[in-house]
């Protein structure tokens, strides 16, 4: 569907309304709510129009939480080979602050990669043996291994990603996107958030609901996290006892009340509440619906690994993300966690890796076997990398590392095959094009239409922008 | 008609347009017309903040905007619009001297905005200080015979400007209905109600809202935005989440709504309690206000940068929750639109810079400096750690449902083979056994080796550090509060380079904006000066935001929509006659909240009918003009707890430590649960009985993960200080009152409430439940549709036992008897579910 078109259905749609509100009262509630989408709208009200045409329409956002090695996973480093075991130069470090967990250690060792890496596809890719499934996928995604960052530390890093400022209180990236382009589907949420746990660390670094909140924008675009088990959406079932045909008779009774209200008020609120009634009615078949995975044949779970069929696993989420991307949400979010390997590198970094990325790669290949691919826009990564010195003893673990670190992207609006930006020897300086976190995040927004900078919210004095108050930049070298 | 370019105005510049002609006013007013203009398109390059000024001029300065310079003509010629260099520049269409330029990325000024810039420079282009800074006069009320309410007097006012006419009073049942839930968060009962209607005396009005104001239950609900606003909880927030103790600072506030402490004293207590002379433990707990900041005990942590961050929230909390300013803007560089430099931000924040407080968080417990305090309320609240500790206690016997299985599973298998100590505990029933057998039992449980045996090890040290940090209160017979404390030789104030913790610029010493009064005091002001200074009478702000809250909470929106924003930016009042005569009133009143309360609750305006009209909303379709009663839906606390008090479920009691009703286990999720050495609040594990049905203003705050069905009815995270909260309507709200379990639990026990009080027949007890819920009597159009549905159910459930006994929940009735309870509790839900039980009556 046209988002232009999707914004003047909704203007004429609500000017309807508000035109005729009372005469609305006369009307039957029922042929009302069969009439359309006025749903999805009233649920979020959105400004619904993008600045301009927008390659892609939705976002799938694996996040993965705690700060993935790039050194192991995607910012080859041959050199480093000779360094093993030697002191971070000075030179390198360049007075960069450190975490409270590695600023009193006595020596900083560097650290080669864990892993081999190799190039692969057309695009010659460098790539860790650790990741052998998106190695297969190299042509299609764009890795940017100058990705940069101030925070050091997981709270801040974290929020900061997701909200463009490192202290709580800001719309996440989602709900600005539910904000700015509304809902395509008038049966689900616009943000969904899906919430695993990796083998790597367990339990991995706390996450919190900040992190898809809504901040000062209206509280209906915050994120609806879809869980595992019989209640994928809060509240979504009906009480024992209650079928749903009791349930369908209990409605039409309320929306017969709230409607003889709206005939004695003349509020046109009534009339949004009695669409909302309707629309959660929708959403206790359509999400229990979307959790079914019982259509799909066995090539898929060949396809994203067994683990898929496991709910609550990073698998089943990424096959959920797809099921979704089918069903028009525009924003849906994996947040994967246990990423933080400060200690035991070797195993839990595996470990991380055969969870996630056999299913991260099967969800670029099935959306694009379904023809989703350009039009959806996967970005993977998490909050910031990890230090190339060894927290410990040589071998055992990684700080984090804001300075530089690796995230990559795919689908729509993205140049296939691309790498971009590059880092000195060590991986620890960006010697060139560096992306800093507000960049990818106006790149996501100029994907999806947006212009950061005219894309606005005012609130306590403030125009406020999904990329926060300093300037942020689109990465056209990443575009198709 | 005039239009009033302003963004709470241009609304209804756009409605009104359409019956004006020329489009506008013959008198122009700067604050209200011109101010919005420049500070949105042009302060920012334009303004005070030299970092960013272009061609070097200012136009929030008149002599400097009419100023001839160097290069260039004045911005402004006084009476000459047309030659003046701003006009010019706001009509070329030559890109490169268009203002605002193109990479300001705004919208650019509208034909009707320039039109009122040069009728404003033709009229000589005078300036107005910003009206919040300029202290407010009672202006001189018109009069009328018999003598109006001063409410009523600018409201109607203005209605009568804008060819608007007041409404009706509303019933008196709907009234009796909106007082209650406005004064004290809880519905009446149809006794309530009754014993109203039959109360002849001329002062009825008047005696309810004194009764109302004498109950707990209004401290209560007087207490709830100030929460809101203090950024209130009981986790630190950051990172691991762990609790905290503040409960004992938030009975403190709902005491002193109770004792109805003045305005003034209640700031000054929160700011600066510490160092008010003799102070007692009460005044000192009171600065608990400045420690609800967040704090992080995360490894990696750098604790001046984070003792920095928490010093810049108690500056947020105070400026946007007392001040009305966005002061935060002013951290980094001068205020783009507010007269606030960055040094000036700094000498606020100097005030709270000189306490001893950490940047890295305690586990599980309160940072230092902290109290020993026992609260007000609740019997000092040690009773309700006790109750705490049995529900965790009970855990231990019953832990979360799969470890249960496993462990009941694993007993019948140790029943056959097992001898000894073990053998004799199992072989006691469950309910049975002593602390000392599910001792035994527990240990030899978790050392089997099963997945759910390691789960129940961490399950058990989980529970175990929850009791013991309780168990600490109980044994000193006092909880701990956070408070503040005075060392001003730990450090001296510098300012901030571009607000980063380690880029010390200038050094500053405390002192307020120089726009505002002076403070008194030495050179060394301390935070009583600045608590004096903000509850000065002089002080031009604090009056006014106090009353346009407690505006806000009554019809739903402050006369100052940004309730947090009186500065430039901020919407300009509907009504700032009304906001500065209730501002001054309050003050010469002693800064009695009772006081403007009652002359706001007595006014017709308040007591209008919210019956809207075709005129109503062509007019004015945001009601800002109050020609009707608003209907903002209630608020999330209020929505749950009508519910519980509707059903007779609500355990009333006040103050003490949070509690734990039921809700999903959504914190593991997130938390770092599981983890060998556990921390606090990181798995939910409710309580039982009485505890569950407590008001929900005492319900646990966990900031992470804060209770789903508050933060769905537009309950702020309390992370950061908030003032205004939204007000929207989804279908996850209706999930939660239609599914949620103590909803449903809520709707069923209304129906057996209706069933016992409501007379015998289905039309009495229709009328009672309705009557109850909304305050007023069915229409026959409504009880015709309740019969129905009742009628249909009863046949329903009769065909369906099994179904009825689920819904029901119950197996004390006999069975011709259930069928009906399952048809009365789909009609407690659905009157639980009316959009009129969930809205401002």
């Amino acid at each position: 569907m046209n988002p232009l078109e999707d914004h003047l259905n909704s203007v004429s749609r609500r000017s309807f309304l508000g035109l005729t509100g009372l005469g609305i009262g006369a009307m039957a509630a029922k042929s009302l709510l069969a009439s359309d989408s006025l749903a999805s709208t009233a649920s979020a009200p959105s400004i619904g129009t993008p600045n301009f045409a927008p390659k892609a329409k939705r976002v799938i956002y694996l996040f993965q939480s705690g700060g993935p090695s790039h050194i192991d996973l995607f910012d080859h480093k041959p050199k480093l080979v000779d360094q093993h075991g030697k002191e971070l130069p000075d030179s390198v470090r360049q007075g960069q602050r450190l975490t409270g967990m590695t600023s009193g250690q006595k020596n900083l060792p560097l650290c080669k990669s864990i892993a081999k890496f190799s190039q692969h596809g057309q695009s010659a890719q460098w790539i860790s043996d650790l990741l052998p499934h998106t190695s297969k996928i190299a042509d299609k995604i764009a890795v940017i291994r100058s990705m940069h960052t101030e925070a050091i530390n997981h709270d801040p890093g974290i929020t900061f990603i997701n909200t463009g400022s490192q202290l709580p209180g800001l719309p996440s990236m989602g709900s600005w996107l539910s904000y700015g382009l509304g809902s395509m589907n008038e049966n689900l949420p616009s943000y969904v958030v899906l919430l695993s746990q990796g083998s790597g660390k367990n339990p991995g670094q706390p996450i919190f609901s900040r992190l898809w909140g809504s901040g000062f924008l209206p509280s209906s675009h915050q994120g609806v996290q879809f869980r595992s088990g019989k209640d994928p959406v809060l509240f979504l079932n009906d009480p024992s006892g209650v079928s749903r045909s009791d349930r369908r008779n209990m409605l039409d009774d309320l929306a017969q009340l709230n409607q003889i209200r709206h005939e004695q008020m003349a509020d046109p609120e009534i009339l949004t509440r009695i669409s909302q009634y309707e629309m959660a009615f929708r959403m206790q078949t359509s999400a229990p619906e979307l959790a079914d995975l019982s259509d799909e044949p066995d090539s898929i779970f060949e396809l994203y690994g067994e683990d898929a069929r496991q709910p609550g696993t990073y698998a089943y989420n990424c096959l959920m993300a797809r099921r979704m991307a089918e069903r028009g949400v525009r924003f849906t979010q994996l947040f994967h966690r246990g990423w933080d390997q400060h200690l035991n590198l070797k195993s839990h970094l595996t470990n991380q890796c055969s969870d996630t990325d056999q299913a991260s790669a099967a969800l670029i290949t099935d959306l694009e076997q379904r023809g989703l691919l350009d039009d959806t826009l996967v970005v993977w990564g998490g909050e910031f990398g990890r230090t190339v010195y060894s927290q410990g003893k040589l071998g055992e673990g990684r700080d984090h590392h804001g300075r530089a670190f690796s995230m990559w992207v795919a689908g729509g609006g993205v140049k296939a095959g691309t790498s971009y930006g590059l880092t000195d020897d060590f991986s620890y300086n960006i010697v060139e094009n560096p992306v800093h976190i507000r960049d990818l995040n106006a790149t996501i927004l100029h994907c999806l239409g947006m212009d950061h900078n005219r894309f606005t919210f005012s609130f306590q004095g403030l125009n406020h922008k999904p990329t926060g108050v300093m300037p942020a930049n689109v990465v056209n070298g990443i575009l198709s | 008609m005039k239009i009033h370019l302003n963004p709470i105005t241009l609304a209804m510049a756009v409605i009104f347009g359409a019956t004006c002609s020329h489009g506008i006013a013959e008198e122009v007013k700067f604050n209200r017309d011109i101010r919005p203009i420049l500070s949105e398109n042009c302060f920012f390059c334009h303004g005070q903040d030299p970092e960013h000024r272009g061609g070097d001029l200012r136009l929030d300065i008149r002599e400097e905007a009419i100023a001839t310079r160097k290069d260039s003509p004045p911005a402004i010629i006084p009476g000459d619009p047309e030659a003046s260099e701003l006009i010019k520049r706001l009509i070329t269409t030559d890109p490169d001297l268009s203002m605002p330029p193109a990479d300001a990325h705004l919208d650019g000024l509208k034909k009707e905005q320039i039109q009122i810039l040069r009728q404003w420079i033709k009229s000589g282009a005078e300036y107005e200080p910003h009206w919040s800074f300029v202290p407010p006069t009672k202006a001189t009320l018109p009069q009328t015979l018999p003598p109006q309410n001063p409410v009523d007097s600018f409201i109607r006012d203005r209605l009568k400007s804008e060819g608007l006419t007041p409404s009706k009073q509303a019933p008196a049942g709907i009234l009796v209905r909106r007082l209650y839930l406005d004064l004290t968060g809880l519905p009446p009962s149809v006794e309530d109600i009754t014993r109203y209607l039959s109360d002849s005396a001329p002062d009825r009005w008047q005696k309810l809202i004194q009764e109302l104001m004498n109950s707990p239950h209004f401290a209560e609900r007087l207490a709830m935005p100030w929460l809101d606003a203090a950024r209130y909880a009981d986790t630190h927030g950051f990172s691991i989440d762990d609790h905290r103790d503040m409960w004992a600072w938030r009975d403190w506030v709902i005491n002193a709504f109770q004792k109805n402490q003045a305005y003034d004293q209640f700031l000054t207590e929160q700011i600066a309690g510490d160092l008010i002379p003799n102070a007692t433990p009460d005044q000192i707990a009171a600065t608990g206000f400045l420690r609800n900041n967040m704090a992080t005990h995360e490894g990696g942590t750098i604790e001046e940068e984070y003792r920095v961050i928490q010093n810049l929230d108690k500056v947020d909390a105070v400026a946007t929750s007392i001040l009305g300013l966005t002061m935060k803007c002013a951290q980094c560089h001068d205020h783009k639109y507010d007269p606030i430099s960055q040094k000036e931000f700094f000498s606020f924040y100097a005030f709270f810079n000189s306490s001893s407080e950490p940047g890295k968080a305690a586990t599980n417990a309160n940072t230092p400096p902290l109290m020993a305090y026992t609260s007000p309320l609740a019997n000092g609240g040690i009773d309700g750690l006790k109750s705490r500790v049995t529900e965790l206690e009970r855990f231990k016997r019953y832990p979360p449902e799969n470890i249960l299985i496993a462990r009941n599973r694993w007993e019948t298998e140790q029943k056959k083979s097992t001898n000894g100590p073990l053998a004799k505990c199992l072989s006691t029933g469950q309910d049975a056994r002593s602390a000392a057998d599910w001792k035994i039992i527990n240990e030899a449980f978790i050392s089997s080796d099963s997945p759910q045996a390691t789960k129940m090890k961490i399950f058990l040290k989980t529970v175990e550090v929850e009791i013991k940090v309780l168990n600490r209160d109980i044994k000193r017979g006092q909880t701990t509060v956070m408070v503040m404390d005075h060392k001003p030789e730990l450090r001296k104030t510098h300012i901030l380079i571009r607000g980063a913790y380690d880029q010390l610029g200038e050094e500053v010493s405390a002192g307020v904006p120089s726009v505002l009064p002076a403070i008194g005091g030495s050179e060394s002001s301390t935070r009583l000066d600045l608590a004096r200074w903000i509850t000065a009478p002089e002080n031009p702000l604090t009056a006014r935001v106090a009353v346009n809250r407690t505006w806000q909470m009554l019809f739903g929106r402050g006369i100052v929509e940004t309730s947090g924003d009186f500065g430039n930016q901020g919407s300009w009042p509907s009504h700032p006659e009304l906001l500065d005569w209730l501002a001054v009133d309050f003050v010469e009143h002693d800064w009695n909240i009772r006081h403007t309360l009652q002359t706001i609750l007595n006014s017709e305006t308040y007591r209008q009918s919210a019956v809207s009209s075709a005129e109503h909303q062509e007019k004015d379709p945001r009601n800002l003009l109050l020609a009707r009663s608003p209907r903002p839906r209630i608020a999330a606390e209020i929505i749950r707890d009508q519910a519980l008090a509707h059903s007779g479920l609500l355990n009333r009691s006040v103050g003490g430590p949070s509690v734990h009703p039921p809700q999903p286990e959504l914190w593991s999720e997130v938390s770092h649960y599981g983890y060998t050495k556990p921390f606090t609040a990181q798995i939910y594990l409710p309580g039982q009985e009485s505890s569950a049905y407590r008001r929900s203003m005492y319900t646990f705050w966990k900031r992470t993960s804060p209770p789903p069905s508050m933060a769905i009815f537009d309950a702020p995270s309390r992370e950061t200080c908030s003032v205004v909260r939204s007000n929207t309507n989804t279908p996850l709200q209706a999930l939660v009152l239609l599914n949620e379990p103590q909803f449903v639990k809520a709707g069923l026990a209304l129906g057996h409430r209706i069933l016992l009080q409501g007379g015998s027949s289905h039309s009495s007890r229709i009328n009672y439940g309705f009557r109850l819920t909304t305050g007023r009597n069915p229409s026959t159009q409504e009880a015709q549709i309740f019969e129905k549905s009742i009628l249909e159910n009863i046949q329903r459930y009769s065909n369906d036992p099994r179904a009825a006994i689920q819904l029901t929940q119950s197996t004390a009735n006999t069975e011709k008897e259930i069928p009906l309870l399952a048809a009365y509790a789909i009609l407690g839900s659905t009157l639980l579910n009316l959009d009129e039980s969930i809205t401002r009556p």
